[in-house]
């Protein structure tokens, strides 16, 4: 028996990385996956592999960003599998036009600040606007947005993406208050630093050897990590777990840096 | 499921309460489980149970605030089973609940007792148990916390500042040991309605905990026993130095907000 059998789940940003990873193992674990994301090919090749390995999942074409098309998705689940029970908001603008742009308040340009925030924060609050109402005909679901420890720990840049990540783990506990008692739940994940493809691209090989000394486990986050804290979210074992930021960091901001000498 | 075949647990305060359906939804899961507590009898029936299902299990008598019976607690569950994967400390002094007062009327040998039983004991349980974890690679330490490290509280003002301390220790144990692939973490419960105290809690409190629940009924020990047994998992294979909560939201929203909009949603008299 799978840990969430039965139900229905939509992943946005689900073409790649967390995404990606989540949408199979809710798959593998019994749900029927809406693999979301702008990169439609990419949602499409993550649904197949799903299908081929014995799963069941559709990729659909999504920009989180615009309400027709978040809308839209979601239509599309409740068409396609008859309702929706978990949702899964972890899409996030990572282009290097935006988070290779993203610098601190005196130097970012606007555009970089509205692009991140409209992706990652409203992306997250029309995935919420347009399940509520499908869970609320099921008589409850699990809504799981992607935060980070960078929504509460500040570094000297990134402005944008961290202010997104906080204002994420406000939205889940705000739903969490509004639509608890009527079954809806609304949690965070909030992982460190995984190594995904799109990542790799962006980070050194310095830096990444400097952040798995900050890490306090033998090896580095990987996205199946943060894809097995969801299944816990979106399956029944969490079922009196909500408002809550469910860290998967490795200790990374438990602990003060370690100083040597 | 949740697969926990061929691993080790210990359970402190597994005689009664959320410990005691830990216990048994770890043997459920597949771990062999020493049920240790200070009230034997319990922990032999609740072995008892487990057996009685298919699962294996093993009472044991411990105080929890003693080095030396912690110790030995640890060497029973490595004796028996042959090492050890997951400890989860969720016992506590339940029992001094009522004389634990506001600051002023706390007396130092009530602090005393508390600190020992609800915090001495957690930092005597990962001592022990994080040499032989280191023995097997690896393995997952649950700490039992509690809600009311949110906020200061009114009452039981021992019972609040160990439980700080248990999510203190967590993260030092964390931090410290991460790299012997030692995880641990805390579960912070809500309040959790079991036999042992579904009838001490007077009506109108249980009303008031229903209000601030923000999900539609309350929680109960399955809800805990999940919670660990997931953190005991490889599920949570990279979750390390954190503080679950599980508590159905009664911590989340702010609380004189609804006590604002509710007066503001009263008909003027
Ligand atoms: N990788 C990390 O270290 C890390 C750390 C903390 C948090 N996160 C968060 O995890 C989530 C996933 O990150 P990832 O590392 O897997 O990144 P990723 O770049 O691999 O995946 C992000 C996905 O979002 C999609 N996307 C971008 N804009 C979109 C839009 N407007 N509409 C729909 N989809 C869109 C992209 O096409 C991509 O498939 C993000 O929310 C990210 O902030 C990642
Ligand atoms: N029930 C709740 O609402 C709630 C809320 C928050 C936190 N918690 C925490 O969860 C844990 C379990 O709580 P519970 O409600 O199941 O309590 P409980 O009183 O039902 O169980 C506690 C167990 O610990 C045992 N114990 C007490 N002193 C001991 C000692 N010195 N050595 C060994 N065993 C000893 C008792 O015999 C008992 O079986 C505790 O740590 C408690 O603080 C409970």
């Amino acid at each position: 028996m799978g840990l969430v059998d039965g139900k229905v789940a939509m992943v946005t940003g689900g073409a790649s990385g967390i995404g990606a990873a989540t949408s199979k193992t809710l798959a593998s674990e019994g749900a029927s996956v809406v693999v979301s994301d702008l990169n439609a090919e990419g949602a499409e090749s993550v649904a197949r592999a799903i299908n081929a390995a014995g799963g069941t999942a559709v990729g659909v074409r999504t920009d989180v960003s615009d309400p027709a098309s978040v809308q839209a998705a979601v239509a599309f689940a409740v068409k396609t599998y008859g309702g929706l029970d978990v949702l899964h908001n972890n899409a996030a603008a990572f282009g290097a036009d935006v988070i290779m742009q993203d610098f601190n308040v005196v130097d970012i340009d606007l555009a970089v600040w509205e692009k991140t925030l409209a992706v990652n924060l409203t992306g997250a609050l029309l995935g919420c606007r347009f399940a509520v109402p499908e869970m609320l005909k099921r008589g409850g679901g699990s809504i799981i947005n992607t935060a980070s420890v960078a929504g509460w720990l500040a570094e000297d840049t990134r402005v944008a993406y961290s202010v997104s990540k906080a204002g994420l783990i406000n939205l889940a506990k705000h739903v969490a208050t509004a639509f608890g008692k009527q079954g809806v739940r609304c949690n965070a994940v909030a992982p460190g630093v995984v190594v995904t493809e799109t990542s790799k691209g962006h980070m050194s090989e310095e830096w990444i050897n400097g952040m798995k000394e900050l890490h306090s486990t033998p090896r580095l986050i990987e996205p199946s990590d943060i894809a097995d804290a969801v299944l816990f979210l979106a399956s029944d074992l969490s079922r009196q777990v909500n408002g809550h930021v469910l860290t998967v960091d490795a200790a990374l901001s438990a602990h003060l840096p370690k100083v040597e000498g | 499921m949740i697969n926990l075949d061929g691993k080790v647990a210990i359970v402190t305060g597994a005689a009664s309460g959320i410990g005691a359906v830990t216990a048994c939804t770890l043997a459920d899961a597949g771990a062999s489980v020493l049920v240790a507590d200070l009230d034997a009898a319990g922990a032999v029936r609740v072995a008892a149970k487990i057996a009685g299902s298919g699962g294996a299990a093993t009472a044991w008598e411990v105080d929890v605030s003693d080095d030396a019976a912690m110790e030995a607690m640890v060497a029973a569950a490595t004796d028996t089973y042959g090492g050890l994967d997951i400890l989860h400390n969720n016992a506590a002094a339940s029992q001094l609940a009522g004389q634990d007062h506001q600051l002023e009327d706390t007396t130092v040998d009530l602090w005393d007792r508390t600190m020992a039983i609800n915090l001495r004991s957690v930092m005597l349980g990962c001592k022990h148990a994080v040499p032989a974890m280191k023995a097997r690679g690896g393995g997952s330490i649950i700490n039992a916390s509690s809600g009311v490290t949110h906020g200061g509280q009114h009452r039981e003002t021992a019972y609040a500042v160990s439980k700080a301390g248990v999510e203190m220790l967590t993260k030092t144990v964390a931090t410290q040991y991460g790299r012997f692939g030692i995880r641990c973490n805390a579960i912070a419960p809500g309040v959790i309605f079991h036999d042992a105290i579904r009838n001490l809690v007077p009506p109108a409190d249980k009303r008031i905990f229903e209000e601030y629940t923000l999900l539609p009924r309350l929680g109960e020990p399955e809800d805990i026993a999940n919670a660990v047994a997931f953190l005991a998992s490889d599920l949570a294979g990279f979750i390390t130095g954190q503080v679950l909560t599980v508590d159905g939201g009664l911590h989340t929203a702010v609380a004189f907000d609804a006590a604002i909009t509710a007066a503001h949603s009263e008909p003027p008299a």
